[in-house]
């Protein structure tokens, strides 16, 4: 059976971490500070996994001297990855707040920081994160707990649980509010089914068949949270930023595209393939979300050192991930993910059909970056998962495009925001007419015959960074740069689009 | 509920004579008693044995010594849940379970197919035999004296200052006016308060077909200020045995071997062989027709008085579960009785359509109808009223078990008539109560979640209320309850007490034996071939690993290596127990640490008359009502409420913390309790930070003590 299979693999799972934890009971964390961009953070722990996990994060066998702030460098013990310099305490007990081993972790406030120590400090065995008010039990169990100081302790975590409901309450509206919902009653009737399988026996008519039933509903659940988690960060890419990255073959309209969307020239242009050497970045604040674009070099067999030094830059640069293909040709697609949250207030743009949309400037109101014929370049978000569609509807249905810069926008916020799975589909719907009533032409939009989906003919703009806003170059071979830059000069001065061909 | 009938009156057997401490129906009782036990059901009686085994004189009033132990309703005892309930009261020397193991004809464990954790241990017993044992055990058991008679009052007198309560009962008043005084009273009224029943449009009071209600006692309780809720239950009709056509119906037959409820039982009275069976039928769309039919002339379904929920009368399941077949267990009530229980025939419709609805039934078809089915309604106490000792926090002394506080079935009767027997004896000794957590019992489970959560219709248990169904198992309610029942509470005899210090030895010796044969993975497939482990498996395993598979037992592995492991498997009830041991092992590991703090968690008592609106504390008004109605007993009960916030839950620790403390000065230095009111606005305005810098330096020392009311 699978979920008795899973039940006990997670039951060993969970034995072997306590058994592997050198002393009995659970180390438990948790951001001390409040939750939300801040200077410092403090994270504390408490338990008998303390001492491991300060000696693990900072890569030290020694602690630091008890109930003295030390300067550490703080790592993810499983990476080795960077977290932060910040102050750590150490507290023996029983001369802590909770009497137990405690810890303390001051770090940079920002939520990446906090978040990645949270995640490394969750995955050392025996630590687990603190339920609302356990610091103060732990403490109170060891009669280490003042009155006046429980008192305060008790308001605090008030404050804590009323801004949990209404995060939780904020979350529960929408999309993912039910999708979570879905879950929890799948969840809760599975348990109930097994529940009145035990506790109701022959005699009262509960059917054989309600175990394997459960079993494949839990089935097609794990399934369905593996996929959910497996497109997760979202949340963490709305913090802490949306990396993008402009790639593809050389001359294609790559720097052009970047210095369209940042309103400057960041990049050189010239006619000239393989003038983008270096990695030329630029942080930019689409509809109110934070985003890096890089321009890379045009990816080709460069002889100039110079150029291969630039190019394998570039090949390097937008591939954390598998999925994320660096460079060929074509692929005008990209992916993003993340654990959806709901960005209270930021921008307008949702990225959604039929929801107002805020262009990045009145200006770029529609992009039409043509495409060298011998291949596009493709701007995708990093770490990418889910495609768009290599030819989307729009195109073949040679409905308008949308313009870039608004489309950018709205396939940022998107890709922060969509529940994975319908991130693709509804994305690659006709987008509302953009507010400056420039459109692109509709026969511009077919793809030359021989520009298929994978030989591409299309440079990806930026707004390909998220499926919905997928930009497309005529597909003929050896369009001259100059017509590119024509186009885009007159995007910027308002002038309408020229006809279709 | 029961269904004592005509026909059980009339083939009553002659009462036996005088017990040496029976008094007389006629002669008064002696003028006093340390404990009283009002009702002689499944709760009364193992409330005055319980209390008369630790050592009270104990008087039990009862309407008739006649119907002391009748099975009111089904001939059966266990089921799943149920079955562990019977297994703790025996653990604690009850006296239910071994006389089922004298009275057993159907001896059936459910759930055989899943794990031993949720076994149920059922049978059906023989009605009679069942009656007379219990009643020959009550009236054999030292320093209990049983007299017959109505009560109709409470004797009351001013409280103890040192215990929560506006009164304390001292007695009780009979229906003859006499008065009888006592240290502590137990009420196991059941059904008989203000109880109502109902057959067709017909009603009249009654506790029980043929025995009069309780108002004048009913009265008594509410004029001290209880609250009282209404709930309902049912019985089906009895049926002539030999008017049944058994042929064409599907036959379930006993186990063989039978598995005994009681720890003390070896075997059951009845060779397994001549065990009866049972038989199964279905209703059918005609028996619902006639039920919605004639809904106008059934008062008891029109009634919106809750009834049982998971013992639904035939009425509520043709309305809630329309169109389907319905199962019909024919069980008989005896070995020569000619009385057939047709369990799940529940309903109240007059006796002349009940008669129409069993004709209708295959198998029944010229099935003769002995008594009808018949509802009762009846008072019950809103159990968080009581402490978890089962006592009432109005009147002190006063204790309440059984179907009064609103539960249903025989099983949690008995486990609250023990343990409401053994905390009133140990109240009038002085003694602290003895209270099973949930920790370790089912019974701890009913009691707690009746006494927090209360119940506003008829409380079954189940496994699945149980929070650690893997410890908490049928077959190891003796190593959990045993132990204290005689060490704390003194009810549990020398003999029964040596039998479980024996097993647990047995079971100690005998687990550290299996583990410390360790070979390899390759070692043991040659040893015992028949028995596939998995070669992930890393080496080398011990013998109680290779116990946990299935197909292993210690017969085989004492077969493999008959030395040391030849005289574990050679006891069959212990090598059983290492076997269910070594299956639930792990889990149980894995339990102990969340055991472990709810135990912290129920260490922390709240005060029992703690004002939860005067207090001091950050609570807010919901709170307040939620723990003021429920009124819990300890931090662990708090969180157990629906609708505390973790908050609260501080707040109400730092209520503990200052009770303590202030016990503490009061006892150093009586006068320096003082209140410093701003020391605390200054602290509570402190970032947590600062709070946390503070308290990671050793706990000052405070002269800070807040009074809490």
């Amino acid at each position: 059976m699978a979920l008795r299979g899973a039940l006990s693999a997670a039951g060993r799972r969970w034995a072997q971490q306590r058994l592997c934890c050198t002393a009995r009971g659970d180390t438990i964390f948790a951001v001390s500070s409040g939750h939300g961009r801040c200077g410092v953070a403090v994270i504390r722990t408490s338990g008998p996994g303390s001492r491991g996990a300060l000696r693990s994060l900072t890569g030290r066998p020694e602690l630091p001297p008890p109930r003295v702030l030390a300067l550490r460098r703080i790592r993810d013990p499983a990476t080795a990855e960077p977290l932060d310099r910040g102050l750590v305490v150490w507290f023996p007990g029983p001369q802590s707040f909770t009497g137990e081993d405690c810890a303390e972790l001051h770090v940079h406030g920002g939520p990446a920081v906090v978040s990645g120590v949270l995640r490394a400090l969750g995955r050392l065995p025996g630590l687990r994160p603190a339920e609302p008010g356990e610091f103060t039990r732990r403490a109170f169990h060891r009669g280490k707990l003042d009155l006046t100081a429980a008192e305060g302790l008790g308001d605090l975590i008030h404050a804590e649980t009323e801004a949990q409901r209404r995060q939780a309450l904020r979350q529960m509206e929408g999309e993912l509010g039910r999708l979570y919902q879905r879950w929890s009653e799948t969840l809760t009737q599975a348990l109930a089914h097994l529940e009145a399988y035990i506790d109701f026996s022959e005699d009262d008519n509960v059917e054989e068949e309600v175990l394997s039933q459960v079993d494949a509903a839990v089935r097609a659940l794990e399934q369905e949270l593996g996929a959910h988690l497996q497109d997760g960060r979202r949340g963490e890419l709305l913090r802490g930023g949306v990396r993008a990255v402009i790639a593809g073959p050389p001359n294609v309209g790559k720097s052009s595209l970047l210095n369209l969307l940042c309103r400057r020239p960041a990049a050189i242009v010239s006619p000239v393939a393989g003038t983008t050497r270096d990695v030329v970045e630029v942080s930019l604040n689409v509809t109110g979300y934070p985003v890096v674009l890089s321009d890379t070099a045009g990816l080709r067999d460069a002889t100039d050192p110079v150029e291969r030094e630039g190019v394998s830059r570039a090949r390097d640069r937008p591939a954390p991930s598998p999925q994320a293909a660096a460079g060929r040709p074509g692929a005008g697609r990209a992916g993003c993910h993340g654990r959806a949250r709901r960005a209270g207030g930021a921008g307008g743009c949702r990225g959604v059909p039929g929801a107002p949309r805020r262009p990045l400037h009145p200006g770029a109101q529609q992009g039409r970056p043509a495409g060298g014929g011998h291949g596009g370049s493709a701007c995708r978000l990093r770490p990418g998962t889910p495609r768009a569609p290599r030819r989307p509807s729009v195109l073949q249905d040679g409905r308008r495009h949308r313009p870039p810069a608004g489309a950018a926008g709205a396939a940022v916020g998107t890709a922060v925001r969509r529940p994975p799975g319908r991130l693709a589909q509804p994305d690659a719907e006709p987008a509302q007419p953009a507010p400056g009533g420039l459109r692109g032409r509709a026969g511009a939009l077919r793809p030359a015959p021989r520009a298929g989906p994978g030989a591409g003919g299309r440079a990806a703009a930026a707004g390909a960074a998220a499926p919905g806003a997928h930009h497309r170059a005529r597909g003929r071979r050896g369009r001259p740069r100059h017509h590119l830059q024509g186009f885009l000069r007159r995007q910027v001065t308002g002038r309408r689009g020229a006809a279709p061909p | 509920m029961l269904c004592r009938g005509r026909w059980r009156r009339l083939a009553l057997p002659p009462a036996p004579g005088p017990g040496p401490r029976r008094a007389g129906s006629g002669a008064a009782p002696a003028a006093g008693y340390e404990v009283v036990v009002i009702g002689g059901g499944h709760a009364g009686t193992e409330a005055a044995a319980a209390a008369a085994r630790g050592g009270a004189r104990t008087l039990l009033l009862t309407h008739k010594i006649g119907t002391i132990g009748q099975l009111s309703c089904n001939p059966s005892f266990g089921g799943i849940g149920k079955g562990h309930l019977v297994r703790e009261v025996d653990a604690l020397d009850g006296l239910c379970g071994r006389v089922c193991d004298l009275a057993g004809v159907h001896y059936k464990v459910l759930n055989r197919c899943k794990g031993p954790a949720v076994w149920g241990l059922r049978a059906q017993v023989d009605r009679g035999l069942y009656r007379d044992n219990m009643r020959k055990e009550i009236l054999n058991t030292p320093l209990l004296t049983v007299h017959e008679a109505s009560v109709e009052d409470l004797l009351l007198t001013e409280p103890e200052p040192d215990h929560p309560g506006k009164c304390r009962v001292r007695g009780v008043v009979l229906g003859d006016g006499s008065t009888v005084h006592a240290g502590s009273v137990i009420l196991t009224t059941g059904t008989f308060l203000r109880g109502m029943i109902h057959v067709g449009l017909e009603k009249h009071p009654a506790g029980r077909l043929g025995d009069q209600p309780s108002i004048g006692l009913a009265q008594t309780l509410e004029r001290l200020g209880f609250a009282v809720g209404r709930l309902k239950t049912g019985t089906p009709p009895r049926l002539a045995k030999d008017t049944i056509d058994f042929s064409g119906l599907e036959e379930r037959t006993a186990d063989n071997p039978p598995v005994p409820f009681s720890f003390l039982s070896k075997a059951v009275w009845i060779k397994p062989e001549d065990q009866l069976s049972c038989y199964l039928t279905y209703t059918n769309p005609k028996a619902q027709q006639i039920v919605q039919d004639n809904l106008h002339l059934n008062n008891h379904v029109r009634e919106t008085t809750k009834g049982p929920r998971y013992c639904p009368s035939l009425e509520a399941k043709v309305l809630r579960f329309p169109n389907r077949e319905h199962q019909v267990w024919l069980e008989p009530e005896g070995l020569e009785s000619n009385v057939i229980y047709p369990q799940g025939l529940s309903m109240t419709l007059p006796p002349e359509l009940q008669e129409q609805v069993i004709k209708s039934i295959r198998g029944l078809e010229k099935a003769k109808m002995l008594q009808p089915g018949y509802g009762v309604q009846y008072d019950y106490l809103d159990p968080r009223q009581l402490t978890a000792s089962l006592e009432s926090r109005l009147v002190q002394r006063l204790f309440f078990a059984g179907q009064i506080n609103g539960t249903t079935g025989y099983e949690e009767a008995a486990a609250q008539g023990v343990i409401a027997g053994i905390n009133a004896c140990l109240r009038v000794r002085g003694k602290p109560p003895f209270i099973v957590s949930r920790t370790e019992g089912y019974i701890g489970v009913l009691i707690d979640d009746l006494t927090t959560l209360g119940t506003n219709e008829p409380y079954r248990m189940f496994t699945s209320r149980v929070e650690f169904r893997m410890s908490l198992r049928p077959d190891n309610a003796d190593a959990r309850l045993t132990h204290r029942g005689f060490e704390e509470a003194g009810c549990v005899s020398q003999q029964r007490y040596e039998q479980a210090v024996k097993m647990k030895a047995a079971l100690e010796d005998g687990i550290a034996a299996l583990k410390s044969l360790q070979f390899s993975v390759s070692k043991w497939s040659q040893l015992i071939p028949e028995v596939r482990l998995s070669s992930s498996r890393r080496s080398p395993m011990s013998a109680f690993d290779v116990l946990q598979y299935p197909e292993a037992n210690m017969e085989i592995l004492a077969r493999a290596i008959p030395e040391p492991l030849r005289k574990f498997a050679k006891w069959r009830e212990l090598s059983e127990r290492l076997k269910i041991e070594a299956a639930y092992e792990w889990c149980v590991v894995n339990q102990q640490e969340e055991i472990e703090e709810v135990r912290r968690d129920e260490a922390l008592q709240l005060p029992e008359d703690l004002d939860y609106f005067a207090i001091d504390a950050s609570l807010s008004t919901e709170v307040r009502e939620k723990l003021s109605s429920n009124r819990p007993q300890t931090i662990g009960a708090v969180s157990r409420i629906p609708g505390i916030t973790p908050a609260a839950i501080v707040n109400l620790l730092r209520f503990v913390k200052n009770k303590h403390r202030k016990a503490e000065k009061l006892k150093a230095f009586p006068q320096t309790d003082k209140y410093v009111p701003g020391k605390m606005y200054s602290e509570k305005a402190a970032s947590q930070t600062q709070i946390s810098a503070e308290l990671s330096e050793e706990e000052p020392e405070s002269t800070f003590v807040k009074t809490p009311v």
